[in-house]
């Protein structure tokens, strides 16, 4: 008879903390290609590069922000995730990203790319139990009802704001020592940080004025209970602006921003 | 103060080695040098009464069997005062040509030792039996962690004489004893001498009633090639100094230790009585007790500290060369004395010119080769080519190394600016080879020369560096090839042995079928004498049997003449024979770790010019003879190699490159 593991019986942890996590994926990818002689035959299919392997996940936060969650961060340091049996040490963070929208619980998604080997245990034998702390009490988790956002330079022109949307993101540049297929090091480049946020009318008469126009946003993210788990902040630039009416909708303005983080040498 | 001119870098930030509690952080690039004041030469410095030193042939008599007989003392007015060995030859040490030093060899299945000692029927150094005196002396160590012998309780202690100079041989009180002892890795601790398993100490004998408890303030010998050692000993106040390499080891006021004056001077293995009878009376390990004398150096006084210190600077720099240089830190530390030198033991862990353990380099490494020979044409298409030189295959290394901090690009680029300002060790160059490790499979240890350097920023933290270099000294004289040596290449043939696709063997044989063969079966094989590379089953080819690409190309321009005058029509002609000669380019790409090894150390074995068989693929399918001299290859990725090749058709006979077919026509 089939053997099935539920949900239910499967905690994730990152760095050993556990996440009240609603979905977690895992897919691996290949870089091989054929090698044909000149006699027509197939020699073999050669390694090009590493198998990159990608975890995505998707939880609510229960507790103060992890600062290895902190994609822009200058740590260069693995992080090991574990779910279903599964234990994968050299994981690298590249992009977190949440919604916040009216009185919703906030999901935060989280993607990782890992190299190199997974412990795998039998996952009928090595489940662990619902651990408590995974979610201690609803009302700790990241909510959108005290979540706020402040534009601290006054530049949204809108009356009200809907909903926002965050997300950072880095490139990550893997480096191999010849004859090795785990990277000694994994580098990020190209740091962004991004937020859209929807909101109703304007109010501003230079809501036009986008053009290099700076923001400077502080995203204070909470709690149901009003504990402050994490502030983010962008510094960036206005990248577009849009307003929009349907027939079966309400008016509805778009900005969008965006912050390349630039790390001075020296 | 640094040594180097600040404007032969374009990196700046270089630190200045120092002792005063001084930071240096991991990839820092450090200025040693040993001294900053000027050298003192022996004989200028007063109070010199031996001076053994090994600098040419003159300074040693040497007998009919090549060993050493005499050494003679330099020391002006102390001419007759020698170091002699008039025993059996096997007992007199040996010049070592290679290190230009006198060898003294010991052997536990013989139970031999070499050493010199004075003559006792001559003058000798019981003149300066009291008072104050100091020696240095230059010298090098096998490793004393490695003795055969062993006894009930483990293995034997292993220890060896630097400098006695006293009575040694006797069995009554040594005070002049100051040597080297050392325990194997898994031997027991020796109470006596609280020396650990695995462990070396230098031990200064007393007398007979005390243990030698001072040696555990000693930092370990053999360390580097080469160990100076200063001992100062001065007898109105008792105070002993022992310098190791410049750092002071020991300073102490004891009586007893190396105690009264000079009454003779015995170097080599020379046995022992009193570590014997403190080791529990048991023998100790011939085997290794090996030691090598560059310059021994007495002085019948207490010399000053300016003193020592030029003085142990003219021996840094005779004996040292480089060593003086640029060194990168290995992990952060902090130095407050002059242990954290690199010349030491405390410093040799944190301080390093080896570059292969601090920077990875990574995929996409490369090497050209290009043969320097000549080619003579006879016309007809026949040629020969004409080798130059031993080296003739000029090798090209491009050595990547992506993925640097910005610290790590800082200190690969100052590592290779600074590869200019080596001291030469031979005559030709004017700057000396940095020896590094190449990549797969090339040989470790290469000698190289710096070329050029491709630097790129990739971001902020991120930098990639491609070092340009050459290897000038590898010859087409060794039958190990150049610079695919590792001991799965050279191999011999062994019968009754399982060999697999592509595994390269030396066949030994003294016939014209000697050389180096690649089994092409397909299978792991089990072979028999039928199936050696000249057995009539054998699978062993010597022919270049890999197959290319499927994309190759095959260009074909026929000689041939062509006449075309003005105002005529044109004129074929023909050109002899021989008008078909092949030039071709193949690549062999993708291809795996063994492959790509096998095929390499093909054209290592063919040096650029030798013969070698290849058919051509279909729609061709003719066995042709060719040589290669040009190939490239990189490194890709982890079991996946480019091998492109350019072979040369040769119109000739593979046995012999004089074989003419031209007909002449009277």
């Amino acid at each position: 008879m089939s053997k099935f593991i539920k949900y239910e019986n499967i905690d994730f942890r990152i760095n050993d903390d556990v996440f009240y996590s609603n979905s977690v994926s895992i897919s691996l990818q290949s870089n091989i290609s054929p090698v044909l002689l000149s006699d027509g035959s197939l020699l073999r299919y050669a390694p090009d590069n590493t198998v990159i392997g990608s975890l995505s996940t998707e939880f609510y936060l229960t507790d103060s922000f992890p600062s290895y969650l902190n994609t822009t961060s200058n740590s260069e340091s693995s992080i090991s995730c574990e779910f279903a049996g599964i234990k994968i040490d050299n994981c690298y963070l590249k992009s977190l990203s949440f919604k916040v929208a009216n009185f919703e619980p906030v999901l935060l998604s989280a993607q990782f790319d890992w190299y190199g080997t997974i412990n795998v245990v039998n996952s009928t034998t090595a489940i662990k139990p619902f651990v408590a702390t995974r979610n201690t009490n609803l009302t700790n988790i990241s909510h959108s009802h005290h979540t706020f956002l402040m534009d601290v330079d006054k530049v949204f022109g809108f009356d009200e704001i809907f909903s926002f949307d965050y997300s950072e993101k880095v490139d990550l540049l893997p480096f191999f020592a010849n004859g090795e297929i785990v990277p000694f090091r994994v580098a990020k480049t190209n740091k962004t940080k991004s937020m859209s946020v929807d909101g109703n009318y304007f109010k501003k008469s230079n809501v036009a004025d986008i053009e290099g126009q700076s923001v400077n946003c502080n995203l204070f993210l909470k709690n149901y209970q009003n504990t402050l788990l994490n502030t983010f902040n962008i510094l960036g630039k206005i990248e577009s602006r849009s307003l929009n009416v349907s027939s079966d909708g309400i008016l509805q303005s778009t900005l969008s921003m965006t912050q390349r983080l630039a790390v001075l040498r020296g | 103060m640094s040594k180097f001119l600040d404007t032969q870098f374009s990196i700046s930030g270089i630190k200045d080695f120092r002792i005063d509690s001084q930071l240096y952080s991991k990839y820092d690039l450090v200025d040693y040098q040993y001294y900053t004041g000027d050298t003192a030469y022996p004989s200028d410095m007063s109070g010199l009464f031996a001076w053994f030193k090994s600098d040419d042939l003159n300074n040693f008599d040497i007998d009919p069997s090549g060993k050493i007989s005499i050494w003679y003392n330099s020391a002006p007015g102390h001419s007759t005062e020698n170091l002699y060995n008039y025993d059996a030859s096997q007992t007199k040490p040996a010049y070592d040509l290679d290190k230009n030093s006198i060898k003294c060899e010991a052997n536990a299945d013989l139970g031999l030792y070499n050493q010199l000692y004075p003559n006792p029927n001559s003058p000798n150094f019981s003149g300066f039996l009291t008072g104050d005196r100091c020696w240095f002396v230059v010298y090098e160590f096998d490793s004393l962690r490695e003795g055969k012998l062993t006894t009930t309780d483990g293995y034997f202690a292993n220890y060896s004489t630097i400098i006695n100079t006293d009575n040694a041989n006797i069995s009554t009180i040594s005070t002049g004893f100051f040597g080297v002892y050392g325990n194997n890795t898994n031997g027991l601790e020796i109470p006596n001498f609280n020396l650990e398993p695995g462990s070396q100490r230098f031990v200064i004998d007393s007398n007979p009633t005390y243990s030698a408890n001072i040696n555990t303030n000693f930092s370990a010998a053999n360390l580097f090639n080469k160990n100076i050692v200063s001992i100062l000993k001065n007898n109105t106040t008792t105070n002993l100094r022992v310098r190791n390499n410049g750092f002071e080891t020991l300073n102490t006021n004891t009586a007893t230790f190396f105690g009264t004056g000079c009454a003779s001077l015995r170097v080599g293995n020379a046995v022992n009585s009193k570590i014997i009878s403190n080791n529990q009376g048991v023998s100790y390990n011939y085997d290794a007790s090996n030691i090598s004398y560059y310059e021994i150096i007495g002085y019948s006084k207490t010399p000053t500290d300016e003193e020592v210190l030029k003085l142990e600077k003219y021996l840094f720099k005779k004996y040292f060369t480089n060593d003086d240089n640029l060194y990168i830190a290995t992990q952060d530390f902090t130095s407050n004395s002059y242990n954290y030198a690199p010349i030491n033991l405390t410093g040799s862990q944190y301080l390093t010119k080896n570059i292969d353990g601090l920077f990875n380099k990574t995929y996409g490494c490369s090497s050209n080769f290009n043969t320097k020979a000549i080619k003579s044409n006879f016309g007809d298409g026949y040629f020969s080519n004409v080798i130059p030189n031993a080296n003739n295959l000029v090798s090209n290394f491009s050595l990547k190394y992506d993925g640097l901090t910005d610290k790590q690009a800082f200190s690969l680029i100052g590592f290779f600016q600074n590869s200019f300002e080596y001291e030469p060790l031979n005559k030709i160059d004017s700057y000396e080879n940095v020896s590094m490790d190449l990549f797969y499979p090339y040989k470790d240890n290469a000698k190289i020369y710096f070329e050029n350097l491709d630097y790129n920023s990739v971001d902020t933290n991120i930098n990639n560096v491609v070092i340009n270099c050459t290897t000038a000294y590898d010859s087409n004289l060794d039958y190990k090839g150049y610079l695919i040596t590792d001991e799965s290449a050279i191999r011999p043939f062994l019968l009754n042995k399982t060999y697999s696709k592509h595994d390269v063997v030396y066949y030994n044989d003294t016939s014209i079928s000697g050389g180096y063969y690649w089994y092409t079966g397909d299978a792991s094989t089990f072979l028999n004498s039928t199936q050696s590379p000249t057995g009539n089953n054998s699978l062993f080819t010597e022919k270049f049997y890999f197959k290319p690409d499927l994309d190759f190309k095959i260009p074909l321009n026929p000689r041939f003449l062509k006449n075309e005058y003005e105002m005529t029509s044109v004129a074929y002609e023909q050109d002899g024979i021989n008008k078909n000669i092949l030039d071709l380019s193949l690549s062999f790409t993708n291809r795996s770790d063994k492959e790509a090894f096998a095929i390499l150390k093909f054209l290592d074995d063919k040096c650029g010019f030798k013969l070698f068989e290849f058919t051509l693929p279909e729609p061709y399918n003719k066995r042709l003879t060719f040589y290669c001299p040009e190939w490239n290859h990189t490194y890709k990725f982890k079991d996946n190699h480019d091998v492109n090749v350019k072979f040369l058709e040769f119109k000739g006979h593979l046995a012999s490159d004089i074989y003419f077919n031209t007909i002449v026509k009277l």
